[in-house]
C-alpha cells in the first residue's frame, strides 16, 4: 500500500470512529430503529470510499455525511412505503407546543425525559433540532442541509428550546436531582449526628 | 416577550459559537441584571449540552468498523495485489516473461530499508530530494532503499530534526513507534523516548496521527507542538528559543526564567536538575556557543550568585 493510500486509511478510520454514533442517532430520528440506522450509515462510508475518496480530509466532509445520511434515510422510508415521509414544508406549527409525559416517570433520568420529550417535538422542529445538536453545524450548513432558511433553522432551534424548557421545569427534571442529593445530604447528616452521640 | 425570544436566539448562537462580539456582550448583560436570568441561561446551557447525550443511541462501533473496513480498505488491497494476477492468466504464453517481469517489479515488494545509526555524535543525512535530515546523538533512521522513487517515507527511533523540501506529488511521511507524521511544507522536530512521542514543528504544517486504533490526528503548524502520552494526543506549549541546542550546540537566555534554563540545560546536558521552587522566577540572560557544562555553570553562578553543584547526575541550585 502505498503512502497515500496508508493515510487515506488512517484518517477514514478516524473520522469513521468520530461521527459513526452521531450519524447512526441522527437516521435513528428518521428510521426509529437502530439496526436500519447503522445499515443506512455504513452504507454512506461504503460509498465515500469508493466513489469520494476526495472528501477524507476535506472540510466539507461531515456536511456531506450527515445530508447524505439524510438523503439515504429519507429514500429507504420511502421505498418502504408503510412509513410516512417526513416532509419539510416551511409552514408554520401552532407557537405554544406541550409535552405531556405520564406523571409515572418523573423521577426517572432527566436524560431519558429529555429523549422522550425531543420525540414529541413538532417534525420539522425536531429534525432542525436534532441536526443541530448531533452535527453541532453551523446554521448555514443546516439550513442548506435540510434546503430551507437560516431564518427558519433560528425559528425551530428558538421553538424547541423553549419547549423543552417548560417541559424541564414543569417536570422539575432537574430540580429532582438536587432534591435527591439534598436529602441525602441530610440523611447523611443524621447519621452523623446519631454516630456521634452514641458512640 | 419579543425581546425575551431575542435574548433566547442570542443564547442559542452563543452556544453554537455564532454569537457576534456586540450579542455576547448584551448577553452577558442580561445575565448579569438578575438571578432569574443567569438561571434561565444556566437551564438553557442545560438542556443544550443534554440534548446532545440524550439524543445519542450507543452503537458497538468496533464490530461496524469491522464491516466498513471489510468493504473497503481491505477490499481495495486485495484488488491492487489480485488484479496483475487475472491480468496475466488472460495474456498469451508468449509474453509471460514481459508480464512476469513487469508484475516482478511492480508488485508490492518488502521493502528493505538502509539503517543509520547516531551513536556518537549527531548525524546529518542529505536526501536525494534536498531534505536534510540531522539525528540526534543516540538516534535511529530508517530509510527505504528506493527512496522518492515514488513516495518518500522514514522511520525514526529517538530524535531528529527534519528540514524537507516539499513536493505535494509525494509527501514526506515519517513513522515512529506510535505515530505517523506527515509534512505539508516543513521544518520539525520529532522526539520519541520510552513513552512519549512529541512533535513540535518550527515552520510550515505537519499532520501528527497516532497509529493506535483511535487514529488521532492533529494539524501543527509553525510554534505549534503535541505529545502523544499514553495514547493521548495532546497539544502542548512549548519554549522554541532552545530546542535544537542539541544541533545548534548553542544555549541562549534571554530574560528566560530560571525553570525554563533548567529545562534546557537537562535537554543538551542530558542530566537532571533540582530547582527549589522560590528560585524558579530568577530571570537570565547570557549566551553560551559549545562550551563544557563546568564553564556553563560557573557563568551561571557569576550572573545570578546561585550555587550550582554537580552531584552524580544531577544539577542541584540552591542559594548561598
Amino acid at each position: 500500500m502505498d503512502i497515500i493510500a496508508l493515510e487515506t486509511h488512517i484518517s477514514f478510520e478516524a473520522i469513521f470512529r468520530q461521527h459513526y454514533e452521531r450519524l447512526c442517532s441522527y437516521a435513528y430520528t428518521f428510521l426509529k430503529d437502530e439496526a436500519r440506522s447503522e445499515d443506512v450509515v455504513q452504507e454512506v462510508f461504503i460509498k465515500i470510499w469508493e466513489q469520494r475518496k476526495n472528501l477524507i480530509g476535506s472540510n466539507q466532509l461531515k456536511f456531506y455525511l450527515f445530508t447524505a445520511v439524510r438523503n439515504n434515510c429519507l429514500t429507504a422510508i420511502a421505498k418502504n412505503k408503510k412509513n410516512i415521509i417526513i416532509e419539510l414544508g416551511d409552514e408554520e406549527f401552532p407557537d405554544e407546543i406541550t409535552i405531556t409525559m405520564e406523571a409515572a416517570s418523573s423521577g426517572a433520568d432527566p436524560k431519558i425525559l429529555l429523549a422522550k420529550a425531543m420525540e414529541q417535538l413538532p417534525p420539522k422542529c425536531r429534525e432542525v433540532f436534532m441536526l443541530s445538536r448531533l452535527s453541532g453545524q453551523t446554521y448555514q450548513q443546516i439550513a442548506d442541509s435540510l434546503g430551507i432558511s437560516v431564518k427558519t433553522v433560528e425559528n425551530q432551534m428558538g421553538k424547541a428550546i423553549k419547549t423543552l424548557k417548560v417541559f424541564a421545569k414543569e417536570n422539575r427534571i432537574y430540580l429532582l436531582v438536587f432534591c435527591c442529593l439534598a436529602c441525602r445530604k441530610d440523611l447523611m447528616h443524621s447519621i452523623g449526628v446519631f454516630i456521634e452521640k452514641w458512640f | 416577550m419579543s425581546s425575551n425570544s431575542q435574548i433566547q436566539d442570542i443564547m442559542l448562537r452563543h452556544l453554537n459559537g455564532e454569537a457576534t462580539a456586540v450579542e455576547a456582550e448584551a448577553l452577558l448583560q442580561w445575565i448579569r441584571e438578575s438571578s432569574a436570568n443567569k438561571a434561565e441561561f444556566d437551564l438553557v446551557k442545560r438542556l443544550w449540552s443534554d440534548t446532545v447525550d440524550a439524543a445519542m443511541h450507543n452503537m458497538d462501533v468496533e464490530k461496524a468498523w469491522q464491516h466498513v473496513y471489510a468493504q473497503t480498505v481491505e477490499k481495495q488491497t486485495k484488488i491492487i495485489t489480485l488484479f496483475p494476477w487475472k491480468k496475466m492468466m488472460a495474456i498469451a504464453a508468449s509474453v509471460l516473461l514481459i508480464v512476469s517481469a513487469y508484475y516482478f517489479f511492480n508488485r508490492p515488494v518488502e521493502t528493505v530499508w538502509h539503517e543509520t545509526l547516531a551513536s556518537n555524535a549527531n548525524k546529518q543525512i542529505r536526501l536525494s530530494d534536498g531534505t536534510v535530515i540531522t539525528l540526534r546523538k543516540g538516534g535511529k533512521l530508517l530509510l527505504p532503499e528506493n527512496f522518492g522513487k515514488s513516495s518518500r517515507q522514514a522511520k525514526l527511533e529517538g530524535e531528529a530534526y527534519f528540514e524537507i523540501i516539499h513536493d505535494s506529488q509525494r509527501p514526506f511521511l515519517i513513522t515512529t513507534p506510535r505515530c505517523v507524521i506527515q509534512d505539508i511544507g516543513t521544518a520539525f522536530l520529532v522526539q520519541n523516548s520510552g513513552s512519549t512521542e512529541q512533535v513540535t514543528v518550527l515552520e510550515g504544517e505537519v499532520s501528527f496521527i497516532s497509529k493506535d486504533k483511535k487514529g488521532q490526528e492533529l494539524r501543527l503548524h509553525a510554534g505549534e507542538s503535541a505529545v502523544l502520552e499514553k495514547e493521548k494526543l495532546q497539544r502542548r506549549v512549548v519554549e522554541t528559543a532552545n530546542l535544537l541546542s542539541w544541533k545548534t550546540d548553542t544555549l541562549v537566555f534571554s530574560n528566560t526564567p530560571l525553570s525554563q534554563v533548567a529545562k534546557d540545560l537537562e535537554r543538551y546536558y542530558s542530566i537532571l536538575v533540582q530547582l527549589p521552587d522560590d528560585l524558579r522566577s530568577v530571570h537570565i540572560t547570557a549566551q553560551f556557543k559549545n562550551e563544557p557544562l563546568e564553564q556553563v555553570l560557573r557563568e551561571l553562578h557569576l550572573f545570578t550568585g546561585l550555587e550550582f553543584q554537580i552531584k552524580g547526575r544531577s544539577l542541584v541550585i540552591s542559594k548561598n
